[in-house]
């Protein structure tokens, strides 16, 4: 009996953290999730492309340096005010590059995590409220899994009702304001720029800040995943168009242009949020679409004078189908 | 005046079970298993609810829809009022300790009050009560349930398969050589005489076996005789030899196990476990894991034993005797707070393992159930040395503040070279202050949400 288990007593002053951070089970790196890693093939063309931009960048600035010694030595304040006015355009140009690199790194980053432990996601999103808030419930006795659940109920789905409620807000303008421009070309600079400011505004929720380019990859993936959506997303669409399908009818053309409008716009705010929420959907419900239609019509209501076709038009169409019967 | 209010409790008792708004809680726990722990720690958290950030996992708390709780009182007026105020004394005191072992039945009733959200009520009610039923008693009397079921030849041939087991041998050898002597002058006129004092040595063994930690004793009473103390109801014993009974005693103790049966079993079950409609059941696997491989498999046919007085096929005598079934059942390896966090998954799987076969029945006969490790009232602070290692901060038995390094547990049965290693466990004691209400728990929010959440909805 002598290599039988005994209990280790350690010092009480030795230094010791209260556990609440780390788990001890091995990091499981989940694989990607299908629908944000769509490759894509850069050409043989954007190769060249890019020697070519490469070498006419480097001549210019060679070219503009020699400029700029050359007035130097005709005369000393024109050529330091062209140094200056070089320096400084190289220096933001530089610092834009590095930024976006920096952005879209940080983009890419956020899908790689979608995984990762529940402390590191927090300070991603940025919400001091909710850390602390998270520092109020948590348990020091939780294991991985607890924390992930309870992370997600108690702290994302915070995040993610705000982000409904921005969605909701941002595509009902949308729908009123398609439902009263006067033409097609502005509806689509409308919806454009709805849009635009609407997803900055959610991901900007999630902590994710966006530039240019990470901006552009971001309405890739979107457009991507709206054209690669599973079968179940079209069937969940599908069922929430159905219910308006009886709807559709009695609206309308202006206020069916505005419904739609909105749907779409809802439909990218919600694939941005599952672009940029830090881990996928588990406990929490997605959002839906039911309660938005209802938002939209109200919308709609508060603008146009008449959203549904009027009761003449009606009963004259219900006739008419009478008659081919 | 008291007729009228009584009858008014009683009334109101059946309306709510009626509609289904009446939960009566089945803590069941062998004796050790931390059943008045539990319940302390559950009335802790329902009474502070709207005050601690502990229960995540309790929704109605969550969605901010609970009103409240309050104790109240029992419709049951003969049963004694469980003593929660004692129990949290005696946790936060001057000197701070575990509450004494439960020696009688006793009961207490809390009211929750809420805002109901879905269904019918959710439309027409602001808020609606749910009343919780929670019995202790002592688990000594627990392990009297198995012998509603069985005959006394039956039941002694168990007891003689279990006085075979190692341990059991040495402690019965006394008693059963006194049988076999006493068994040779065996006579009509001295039978009485003989038996009494048979009885009476075998109640000695049995009080030996709880010395040693066993927990298979029957029949309970002998061991914890509550108000039966002397009385001629407990001078029998099951037949230990293989060799058939002297007719003169086997008459006298057939008749006083059937007489034991059904005067002392069959009342005590009637009046408290009557109307159950959850379970919690209680395994301290901890505890076994400690005192070794017989404890270990002794306690396992316990619960199997126990459990299948509880089933809920056609057979069972319990769903005869008290109409309302249980409906869901919470498995519960208790003392989760002597052991780090990153073994409650174990522990909980250990438990799975020891409780497989009555899980399975439980899922034939398509009754929700669940596994958790607990602690109703944790004594423990879970910290990390510089170097990584997970240590455990508690009070031992002289009241001292002690670090131990979180111990391990086996996340399967183990085998003979782990027995041979043996387990040891912290045991911690409470060293709260009534500053520190609600006291702290483990995993009690889920336990709360399994077993009352679907009525708070």
């Amino acid at each position: 009996m002598s290599d039988s288990r005994k209990l280790t007593y350690y010092s009480v002053e030795e230094p010791a953290v209260e556990v609440s951070d780390d788990n001890h089970l091995p990091e499981v790196t989940e694989p990607e999730p299908a629908n944000v890693s769509i490759a894509r093939k850069s050409g043989r063309w954007g190769k060249w492309l890019a020697v070519g931009v490469v070498f006419a960048l480097s001549a210019a600035l060679i070219e503009a340096v020699l400029m700029v010694l050359e007035r130097l030595q005709q005369n000393v304040v024109l050529g330091s005010l062209w140094a200056v006015g070089f320096g400084v355009i190289v220096f933001a140009f530089l610092s834009f590059i590095v930024r976006e690199i920096w952005l879209l790194q940080r983009l890419k980053r956020r899908w790689k995590k979608q995984s990762a432990e529940p402390e590191q996601q927090l300070q991603l999103l940025e919400h001091p409220d909710l850390e602390h808030r998270w520092q109020q419930i948590k348990q020091s006795y939780w294991s991985a899994d607890e924390k992930r659940e309870r992370f997600e109920v108690d702290i994302l789905s915070r995040v993610d009702q705000q982000a409904t409620r921005v969605i909701s807000r941002w595509s009902a303008e949308a729908a009123a304001m398609v439902a009263v421009s006067p033409f097609a070309l502005l509806d689509m600079l409308i919806v454009m720029w709805r849009n635009q400011r609407m997803i900055s505004r959610i991901a900007e929720l999630y902590g994710v800040k966006l530039g240019y380019w990470a901006r552009v990859r971001l309405w890739r993936q979107v457009f991507a995943n709206i054209a690669y959506a599973g079968l179940s997303e079209v069937a969940a669409d599908l069922g929430a168009q159905w219910v308006s399908a009886e709807l559709l009818t009695r609206l309308s053309t202006r206020a069916g242009q505005g419904l739609g409008a909105g749907l779409l716009t809802a439909r990218l705010g919600y694939q941005v949020i599952e672009l940029c929420r830090p881990m996928p959907f588990e406990k929490v419900k997605k959002p839906g679409y039911l309660k938005l239609q209802k938002d939209l019509l109200s919308q709609l209501k508060s603008v146009l004078p008449f959203v549904y076709k009027s009761r003449q038009t009606k009963a004259k169409a219900g006739a008419e189908q009478k008659v081919e019967n | 005046m008291s007729r009228f209010q009584k009858f008014k409790h009683q009334t109101r008792d059946v309306i709510h079970r009626g509609f289904d708004r009446h939960i009566r809680l089945a803590v069941t726990g062998l004796s050790g298993a931390g059943k008045t722990a539990l319940i302390t720690g559950i009335l802790e958290q329902l009474l502070y609810a709207n005050e601690t950030q502990q229960l995540p996992y309790f929704n109605v708390r969550q969605q901010q829809r609970l009103n409240g709780c309050r104790l109240h009182t029992s419709s049951n007026w003969q049963v004694s009022r469980f003593d929660y105020e004692g129990a949290i004394d005696c946790l936060t005191g001057q000197a701070p300790k575990w509450p004494q072992s439960t020696r009688d039945v006793s009961e207490i009733r809390v009211e929750i009050k809420y805002q109901p959200r879905s269904g019918l009520a959710g439309r027409v009610m602001d808020t609606r009560r749910l009343t919780l039923d929670l019995i202790d008693y002592p688990g000594e009397w627990l392990l009297d349930l198995p012998l509603l079921q069985l005959s006394y030849d039956e039941w002694s041939r168990q007891q003689q398969r279990l006085l075979k087991a190692e341990l059991r041998d040495q402690l019965a050898s006394g008693w059963l050589d006194k049988v076999q002597t006493a068994v040779k002058v065996a006579s009509e006129e001295k039978a009485e005489q003989q038996l009494r004092e048979l009885a009476t040595d075998y109640r000695a063994f049995l009080r030996q076996c709880r010395e040693r930690k066993l927990l298979l004793l029957q029949p309970g009473r002998m061991v914890l005789p509550g108000e039966l103390e002397g009385a001629p109801a407990l001078e029998f014993f099951p037949w230990p030899l293989s060799e058939p009974m002297p007719e003169a005693w086997a008459k006298r103790l057939r008749e006083k196990y059937r007489y034991y049966q059904q005067n002392v079993i069959t009342p005590f079950y009637q009046k408290y476990f009557k109307h159950f409609n959850r379970q919690v059941v209680l395994v301290d696997v901890l505890q076994a894991l400690q005192n070794g491989e017989h404890h270990f498999a002794e306690l396992q046919l316990a619960i199997n034993e126990l459990m299948k007085s509880f089933s809920y096929g056609n057979n069972s005598l319990l769903k005869r005797l008290m109409s309302p079934v249980i409906d869901k059942v919470a498995l519960v390896a208790t003392k989760a707070d002597s052991i780090a966090p990153q073994n409650h998954q174990k522990l909980t799987q250990l438990l799975q393992l020891m409780t497989q076969k009555q899980r399975q029945e439980l899922q034939f006969d398509q009754i929700p159930h669940q596994v958790f490790s607990v602690a109703g009232i944790a004594t423990s602070q879970i910290r990390k040395l510089s170097d990584g290692t997970t240590v455990l901060d508690g009070i031992n038995e002289q009241r001292e503040l002690v670090r131990v390094g979180a111990p391990e547990v086996p996340n399967a049965m183990p085998t003979e070279a782990d027995w041979r290693q043996g387990y040891v466990y912290p045991q911690f004691y409470p060293g709260f202050t009534a500053q520190d209400s609600p006291l702290p728990h483990i995993r009690l929010d889920q336990l709360l949400e399994y077993v009352l959440g679907d009525k708070l909805k």
